[in-house]
């Protein structure tokens, strides 16, 4: 047996090198399967579509209004008349209203990405004098008098609503309610120089 | 996440029917010697694991940036010239719909060269395998072709891999590694959040 072990020896060492040193062959078809988890990040980011200039036309207004009843006047020959009714300022009617409330549809839009998916959309009047000469038309602020909406049931002075990504197609729009006090307007005519801002910010 | 796999041992073409006493005289004497000197000194020192598999078990990818949507800036106010209407004294106003400009001018964000996986294997072993590889990406839910954000899922990108070519090229010595890449396109349109998105990739790669 002693006389075998060399042999042995140099057997398994041959083997090995035949092994080692064989020429390769491809692996038959074999497969393997795994799973990578890939992550990105998206940025904050948020687009304001607005008006720059605002051009609200009236409508021409005229009437003539009947304050009913007759007058009764005791007219003397040298011309003075006394009695009757007489119109006053507390007494004619008032056919036009000294404050206009309207809603300036679709005005403002916001589209984006945000954490929450919302964003914060404020409305401030900056300037809120419309000037012509000595006339002025006044811009009341606060809310109920000139604030935001959304057509989605947010209103106010400032309110969250949604940004609902960045197509435009999918854009939030909204509204403007403003309301004018004309007590101080005594011309027709272009008045100008009212101001509000619109401020949107990713929440 | 790493996967591996042996080729089989060396053979030893020939030997054993040669001589069959090298398999039958194993257990005992000096054979046995050598064969115990070969299995705790020589075996050990070759290499534990001559090919593997690495997959890549996460990949965060390079943030989009606001440039690749166009924007110079995270915040853009953007005017849409005048609106001109009509007033009544009742303060009705004749609307007009608000066609909004696209400032934005791309909703697609592009990674290429996405590492996945990659093949290690030693030259003196076995020769360059061919592989076929294909992948698919789920979001929350098993979603295809999305990634849904951490903090909302319904906020989803879509996605799409495409595979490239399988690359080898030497590593060191007699290893070799071939590399497995994908290109990823997203389309950001339908994305409702900001933050982090995260999918799943499925691998599937047959070699021979």
């Amino acid at each position: 047996m002693s006389t075998k072990s060399p042999r042995l020896t140099l057997c398994l060492f041959s083997a090995l090198l035949l092994g080692v040193n064989s020429v390769p062959a491809p692996l038959s078809g074999a497969s393997k399967t795994g799973t990578t988890t890939l992550s990105i990040t998206l940025p904050d980011c948020i687009i304001l579509h607005y008006y720059s200039t605002l051009n609200l036309t009236f409508e021409e207004y005229s009437q003539a209004v009947d304050e009913g009843g007759s007058g009764t006047w005791n007219v003397q020959w040298s011309g003075a008349a006394e009695g009757g009714n007489q119109l006053s300022a507390s007494t004619i009617q008032n056919v036009l209203p000294g404050t206009v409330t309207m809603t300036i549809p679709n005005v403002w839009a916001v589209r984006g990405l945000s954490p929450s998916g919302n964003a914060k959309v404020t409305l401030t009047v900056v300037n809120s004098q419309l000037v012509s000469g000595s006339s002025k038309i006044t811009i009341l602020s606060g809310s109920g008098q000139t604030q935001i909406d959304d057509n989605a049931g947010h209103s106010g002075t400032s309110i969250n609503t949604s940004l609902n990504g960045i197509a435009a197609s999918n854009a939030t729009i909204g509204n403007v309610r403003m309301t004018l006090d004309f007590s101080q307007t005594n011309m027709a005519g272009a008045h100008s120089g009212g101001q509000y801002k619109i401020t949107a910010e990713t929440i | 996440m790493k996967y591996c796999f042996c080729p089989p041992l060396p053979a030893f073409p020939g030997h054993s029917q040669k001589r069959p006493e090298c398999r039958m005289k194993l257990l005992c004497g000096k054979p046995f010697t050598a064969l115990s000197l070969f299995l705790f000194f020589i075996l050990p020192s070759l290499p534990a694991c001559a090919a593997s598999f690495t997959v890549t078990s996460s990949k965060t990818l390079t943030a989009a940036a606001l440039s690749e949507l166009g924007l110079s800036s995270s915040g853009t106010a953007y005017s849409e010239g005048s609106y001109n209407t009509d007033v009544t004294w009742q303060g009705d106003v004749d609307g007009q719909a608000s066609s909004l400009d696209q400032v934005i001018t791309g909703s697609t964000v592009v990674r290429n060269s996405i590492l996945l996986w990659y093949y290690s294997y030693n030259s003196s072993y076995e020769s360059r395998p061919t592989f076929n590889a294909s992948y698919r990406i789920f979001g929350t839910g098993g979603v295809e072709n999305t990634l849904s954000s951490l903090t909302a899922s319904s906020s989803t990108i879509g996605a799409t891999l495409t595979a490239q070519p399988v690359t080898c090229s030497k590593y060191s010595g007699n290893t070799y590694r071939c590399y497995g890449y994908a290109n990823l396109n997203l389309n950001i349109a339908d994305a409702r959040r900001s933050g982090t998105y995260r999918g799943t990739v499925q691998i599937s790669i047959v070699y021979y």
